[in-house]
């Protein structure tokens, strides 16, 4: 079952053509990394999929999608919980938002312990924990995870990629979208890997593969 | 001495719901309304209107907060929703409409002075020895209520989060669902509308005239900027002690100096506190 099938995708920004007719698929339960460098059009990319800006050509399909900004970007007056109430805003179905918010707190106690505080006052990783945690109130079926890494300490970082796992596997019918400059570390919390230059997908592949490609080694992971 | 607390509270209550509708708008569009003052002016004088066709008193303030409601709907959907978020436009559109405002209820409305007559008359002794007109007492209530209420409602309902989340990020917003467009727009209303109650609510104490406006923008903008730009908090907290300080200073020093206390406050709160009493937080 495809969560996400993109074809023929081409978006600009402002007036430059930033994404070239690029066709992928994210499938059920698979955790894909996007890798690529400053420019390649990862940002644009998640930007239109999650509708923030319009496609000039080509479509995709997808469920509901949870959005992990770059930054966080929590709503940094809010509380902790006001925070994932905003998440949990379009949810129909009733009694999931409890469950969602149990799903929230088993997996980040610390933020259970923080619901009264300001989102501004937390930690930069406890502001990345709210962050997933806003999200996964969406009851995604796709998590878009845009630049988890920056800015945060390596074992809050592994932390924070074993509770996505987790995620992935806990439920049939979910999938990650780890976007990434860190193209190491994307890979190794991916099945599989698609890498971004330009605009292009140039190369597509499961992660072990990539990782031990020597070109590829060369110019991304060394 | 207490005569002047009550009246200080009545007045600051009043300052407080004005101030809270602009800083509503600064938090959310970082934008500075200069017309504020021309939507109190626009309630007042249709809420001293309605009264004379003799609908009654409460469907004539309900009407007239309608009417600013509208009135800023309006202005946001055709005006500033078109300057695209360049603050700068934005702000010169509403001092422009400030001026075309004024300039139309000269037209429509004459020079002339015009009171509602609300009149509520005889007085109520709150304390032994102190007693206050019924006219400002129901006045400053209905100020009170109101700013708790709208507090609460920005506070804690679904709404009033969807509008802080929108003025910190409306991209993000936007990701889960809140539209930031309806969302301004909505605001936009609710800041004219809570002028217009000002408005209405001192209509009967003070009369008014086309171009009472601009001095209700200015002590809008001075409290806003007192208790911190975009705080509704703050907006609250420092349009009771502006109210406060303008009626004990009118009361030991002179009457005529009382609209130099707020710009005082305002000089000392920039001087000392220049992110205002609550800085930065809706």
């Amino acid at each position: 079952m495809s969560i996400l099938r993109v074809s023929g995708l081409s978006v600009n920004r402002g007036l430059l053509k930033t994404i070239h007719s690029i066709s992928f698929s994210i499938e059920a339960g698979e955790r894909v990394a996007f890798v690529g460098p400053n420019g390649a059009g990862k940002s644009t990319l998640i930007e239109c999929l999650i509708g923030l800006i319009p496609r000039v050509s080509g479509s995709f399909e997808t469920g509901r999608i949870g959005w992990v900004p770059e930054g966080r970007r929590v709503f940094a007056d809010l509380t902790v919980r006001e925070n994932l109430d905003v998440g949990a805003d379009l949810l129909r179905v009733p009694g999931k938002r409890k469950q969602l918010l149990e799903l929230v707190f088993g997996v980040f106690p610390d933020l259970a312990a923080r619901v009264n505080q300001a989102a501004g006052t937390l930690s930069g990783g406890q502001q990345q924990m709210l962050a997933i945690g806003r999200a996964w109130m969406r009851d995604p079926e796709l998590l878009i995870v845009d630049e988890l890494s920056l800015g945060l300490a390596p074992l809050v970082v592994k932390d924070v990629f074993r509770a996505l796992d987790l995620w992935v596997r806990d439920e049939s019918g979910r999938a990650l979208m780890i976007v990434e400059q860190n193209a190491r570390m994307a890979l190794q919390h991916a099945d599989r890997g698609l890498i971004l230059e330009s605009g292009r997908i140039v190369r597509e592949g499961n992660s072990t593969e990539l990782l031990s490609d020597p070109d590829l080694v060369k110019s991304y992971f060394s | 001495m207490g005569f002047s607390l009550l009246n200080g509270l009545v007045l600051g209550s009043i300052y407080a719901v004005s101030a809270m509708g602009l800083s509503l708008i600064a938090g959310l569009m970082r934008l500075v309304q200069f017309s504020h003052g021309e939507f109190f002016v626009l309630a007042s004088y249709c809420f001293a209107f309605l009264l004379r066709s003799g609908i009654g008193l409460i469907p004539s303030l309900l009407l007239s907060l309608l009417v600013s409601f509208i009135a800023g709907v309006l202005t946001e959907r055709l005006l500033l929703s078109r300057a695209e978020s360049d603050h700068n436009r934005s702000m010169m559109m509403t001092f422009i409409l400030s001026i075309v405002l004024s300039n139309a209820f000269l037209i429509f409305f004459g020079p002339y002075p015009v009171q509602s007559e609300a009149r509520i008359d005889g007085s109520i002794e709150i304390f032994p020895g102190i007693s206050m007109g019924s006219q400002r007492m129901v006045s400053g209530a209905i100020a009170m209520i109101s700013f708790l209420m709208f507090y609460l409602w920005v506070r804690f309902t679904r709404m009033g989060r969807a509008i802080r989340a929108v003025a910190q990020d409306p991209e993000v917003a936007l990701s889960f669902g809140i539209n930031p467009v309806r969302t301004r727009t909505l605001a936009f209303g609710i800041s004219t509308a809570l002028a217009g109650l000002a408005g209405v609510v001192l209509s009967p104490i003070f009369p008014v005239v086309p171009d009472s406006g601009a001095q209700v923008t200015l002590t809008a903008i001075s409290v806003m900027v007192i208790g911190g730009m975009g705080s509704i908090r703050g907006a609250a907290v420092a349009g009771l002690l502006l109210g406060l300080a303008e009626s004990l200073g009118s009361h030991y020093l002179s009457t005529r100096y009382a609209p130099a206390f707020g710009f005082l406050f305002l000089i000392l709160t920039l001087l000392f506190r220049p992110r205002g009493l609550y800085g930065n937080r809706v």
